[in-house]
C-alpha cells in the first residue's frame, strides 16, 4: 500500500501541475490579447458587477433560455461546490470551523450530486435529444457521476478508514508519502479526481469573468447610441 | 498543406477568455438562424469555438510551449473558414449564450484572423476591397448613381449643417423608398441637414469589418470623419443598422479618438421630432402591423423603444410581435456579409420570417433596415405566402407628406 501511496501522491502532484500550468498558460494567452476591446463603450459600474455576480451564482442567462435544465445544472453545481468544500476537512488540520459547518450540506450534496448529474443526462439527451452534444462534457459529466457514486458507497456501505485517509491526504499535500488506505473503492476514487483535475474546464474560471462583462454589456446598451 | 503562427492575433483579451468561457452546453443552437435551416453540426456556436479553441492550444497551449507547437492540417483550417463564413453573425447565440459571450463582436475577429492567414473570405467577399477602392460601395455600382435615382427634388440639401444625413450603400443602392423616406421625413421636420457628394459618401466599412477584412478600414472612417468634421457637423442620421452600428462601436477605434459628432439612427431623430411635435402624422393607418428588429440595430446598438414610438403614434395602427422580439430577435438571414455566398440560407431564414408575419396575420411587415428589406422582398420571390413590406420611414414619410406619397 505504501507503494501504491507514492504512485497516487506523484498523481497528485502531476496532476496539479498539469491543471495549475494549463490554467497559467491559458491566463498568458488572455493577457496576450489586444488590449483594445472593440466593444469600446463597456465601462464597469458597481451595479453591473454586483448583478454580474448574481448572474454567476444563479445561473440567471441559464435560466432565461431552459428552466428544466436550470434547475438540474445549479443543484448539481452548487452541490459539487458543497461537496469539494466537506472534503477540505481531508486537506487542512486543525480544520476550520467554517469547513465543519458545510458537512451536513456537504452530505445532502453528495446524495443530490449523483441524482443532478443523471437529471442533465436524461433531460439533455433523451429528453430534449440535443442536437449538439459535446463528448467532452459527457466525459465530464461521466467522471463526476463515478466519483460521486463511489464517494456515496463510501459514506453508506463501504466505510473506509477515515483516519488513514486523513493521514493519507495530509501527507500528500506536505510532500510526504504514505500507505494509502486499503479500500479499493477510495482508490478508485482518487483515481478519477486526478483524472478530472486533469481535465477540468476551463471555463469554471472564464465564465463567471465573463458573465460579469456580459451584465456590463447589458447595462451599456442603450448607452451606445443613447447617450446625451 | 498544414498552418502555424498564433491565432489570437485578432483577438481582444476578453474574446480570448470568452473561447475559454464556452461551456459547449449548445443552447444557442436553438436560436441560431442557420441551425434552424442547415443542422451541421460544423457550423454551429460551440463547435466553431471548440476547434478555434483547439487551434490556439495547439499553436499556443501548455503542450505547445512545453514541445513546440504543432501543425494544423490546411483542410481542417478551410472547414472551420467555410463555417465562421456561413454564420449571419446576428449575435442571437451571444444573447441567449448561458455565460454571455459577445459573439456579434467575435464571430467578425475570428473572420479576420482566417484572412489573416489567407484563407478567408469566401467567393465575392473577397473582392469587395477592390470593388469599394474603385467605386465607393460594396456592389460595383457607379457612385454618381448613389443618389440621383430616388433623390426627392423637392428636398434642399445644405452646404453645411449641424446635422448630417449618411445614405449608405444598401439603402442608396437597393433600399431606395427607405433613402427616400429618410429624407422626406427631415424635410417635413423642418431639420436642415447637410451630406458629401456622391463620390465623398463612402462605404461606411461595415461590410469589409464584419467580412474580417480590416486593411482599408481605418482610410475609408478617417477619410469619411474627417469630410463631416470639415461641414462642422454636431450629429450623423442614418438608417442603416450595420452603418449605425459601426460608426457608433467602431469608428471611434480606427480614428484613434472621439468622434468628433454623435451618431444617430433615423427612428430616433423621428421619434423625438413626433415627440416635440415637429413631426406630424396626417393620416390613419388602419393596419395591423409587425416590426422586424434588425441584429445590428437592437442587439448591436440597443434601438428597440424607437421603432415601436413611431408605429404606435400612426392613428389606427394595431401593432404586433414577432414570438422574438426586440435584443431577442430572430435573423431576417441578410446579415454577416453571407448573404451573396449562402443565398439559400438566406432565403430560408428570410421566407421564416415571412411565414411568421402571416401566420400573425399582419397586414404589413415593417423593417429598418435596407439590408433585412432587400432580403425579405427577395424571400418573396415563387414563396407560397406573401406580405406587403415597407420601411418604417417610408411608411412615416407616406402618413405625413400629403401630396407626394400614399401609404399603399
Amino acid at each position: 500500500m505504501f507503494t501504491l501511496g507514492i504512485f497516487l501522491t506523484l498523481g497528485f502532484y502531476l496532476a496539479m501541475i498539469f491543471f495549475l500550468g494549463d490554467y497559467i498558460a491559458n491566463v498568458l494567452i488572455w493577457i496576450r490579447g489586444k488590449s483594445v476591446d472593440m466593444a469600446a463603450h463597456d465601462k464597469m459600474s458597481v451595479r453591473a458587477f454586483l448583478q454580474g455576480v448574481c448572474d454567476v451564482l444563479s445561473f440567471r442567462r441559464l435560466l432565461a433560455v431552459n428552466d428544466v435544465l436550470w434547475i438540474g445544472e445549479w443543484i448539481f453545481h452548487v452541490s459539487f461546490v458543497l461537496v469539494i468544500l466537506r472534503h477540505l476537512r481531508y486537506f487542512l488540520d486543525p480544520v476550520p470551523p467554517c469547513i465543519w459547518s458545510v458537512q451536513t450540506p456537504g452530505i445532502i450534496a453528495g446524495y443530490l450530486l449523483p441524482l443532478t448529474a443523471m437529471y442533465i443526462f436524461v433531460e439533455k439527451y433523451l429528453v430534449e435529444k440535443k442536437k449538439y452534444v459535446s463528448h467532452y462534457n459527457s466525459l465530464l459529466l461521466g467522471i463526476i457521476s463515478f466519483i460521486s457514486v463511489s464517494g456515496l458507497l463510501m459514506k453508506t456501505v463501504y466505510h473506509p478508514d477515515v483516519v488513514s485517509i486523513k493521514t493519507f491526504i495530509i501527507s500528500a499535500v506536505t510532500f510526504r508519502f504514505a500507505p494509502v488506505p486499503g479500500s479499493s473503492f477510495f482508490i478508485l476514487h482518487v483515481i478519477f479526481v486526478l483524472a478530472l483535475l486533469v481535465i477540468l474546464p476551463t471555463h469554471i474560471f472564464a465564465a463567471p469573468l465573463v458573465l460579469l462583462g456580459a451584465r456590463q454589456r447589458e447595462e451599456n446598451l442603450n448607452r451606445v447610441i443613447h447617450e446625451k | 498543406m498544414k498552418s502555424r503562427g498564433c491565432f489570437t492575433g485578432s483577438l481582444s483579451s476578453q474574446q480570448l477568455i470568452e473561447l475559454d468561457a464556452c461551456t459547449q452546453c449548445g443552447e444557442c443552437l436553438t436560436f441560431c438562424p442557420i441551425q434552424d435551416v442547415n443542422s451541421k453540426p460544423s457550423i454551429s456556436p460551440p463547435e466553431k469555438i471548440r476547434v478555434f479553441r483547439e487551434f490556439i492550444k495547439a499553436t499556443e497551449g501548455l503542450k505547445a510551449r512545453l514541445f513546440g507547437p504543432r501543425d494544423i492540417d490546411r483542410k481542417l483550417l478551410e472547414e472551420f473558414t467555410k463555417a465562421v463564413f456561413e454564420c449571419t453573425t446576428c449575435g442571437a447565440c451571444g444573447q441567449h449564450c448561458t455565460v454571455g459571450i459577445f459573439s456579434q463582436r467575435l464571430w467578425p475577429q475570428l473572420r479576420k484572423e482566417m484572412v489573416r492567414r489567407g484563407i478567408g473570405p469566401i467567393g465575392g467577399q473577397a473582392k469587395m476591397p477592390e470593388v469599394i477602392r474603385n467605386t465607393g460601395n460594396p456592389y460595383n455600382l457607379p457612385a454618381k448613381d448613389r443618389f440621383d435615382p430616388w433623390f426627392p427634388a423637392a428636398v434642399e440639401v445644405a452646404e453645411t449643417a449641424d446635422t448630417a444625413y449618411y445614405a449608405g450603400c444598401t439603402g442608396a443602392y437597393s433600399a431606395q423608398p427607405m433613402v427616400k423616406g429618410d429624407v422626406l421625413v427631415l424635410k417635413a421636420a423642418g431639420e436642415p441637414f447637410t451630406m458629401l457628394p456622391p463620390e465623398d459618401e463612402v462605404c461606411c466599412g461595415f461590410p469589409l469589418f464584419v467580412s474580417g477584412q480590416h486593411d482599408m478600414l481605418e482610410d475609408l472612417i478617417k477619410r469619411l470623419v474627417e469630410a463631416y468634421r470639415a461641414k462642422g457637423v454636431k450629429m450623423l442620421l442614418c438608417s442603416c443598422p450595420c452603418c449605425v452600428n459601426i460608426m457608433s462601436r467602431d469608428w471611434p477605434i480606427f480614428y484613434g479618438q472621439k468622434l468628433p459628432f454623435k451618431i444617430r439612427h433615423m427612428t430616433q431623430f423621428a421619434a423625438e421630432a413626433l415627440r416635440s411635435g415637429k413631426l406630424k402624422i396626417r393620416r390613419e393607418l388602419p393596419e395591423r402591423l409587425i416590426y422586424h428588429d434588425p441584429c445590428y440595430l437592437s442587439r448591436g446598438v440597443g434601438i428597440t423603444e424607437e421603432p415601436r414610438i413611431i408605429l404606435r403614434s400612426i392613428p389606427g395602427v394595431q401593432l404586433i410581435e414577432f414570438d422574438r422580439y426586440g435584443v431577442n430577435s430572430r435573423c431576417c438571414g441578410a446579415g454577416g456579409a453571407a448573404r451573396k455566398v449562402y443565398p439559400e440560407n438566406a432565403n430560408a431564414i428570410g421566407r421564416s420570417t415571412i411565414d411568421e408575419a402571416v401566420k400573425k396575420k399582419a397586414d404589413r411587415l415593417i423593417f429598418s433596415c435596407p439590408a433585412c428589406y432587400a432580403q425579405v422582398n427577395e424571400g418573396m420571390l415563387n414563396h407560397d405566402r406573401q406580405i406587403r413590406i415597407a420601411d418604417i420611414m417610408e411608411l412615416l414619410s407616406s402618413l405625413i407628406e400629403q401630396d407626394e406619397n400614399s401609404a399603399s
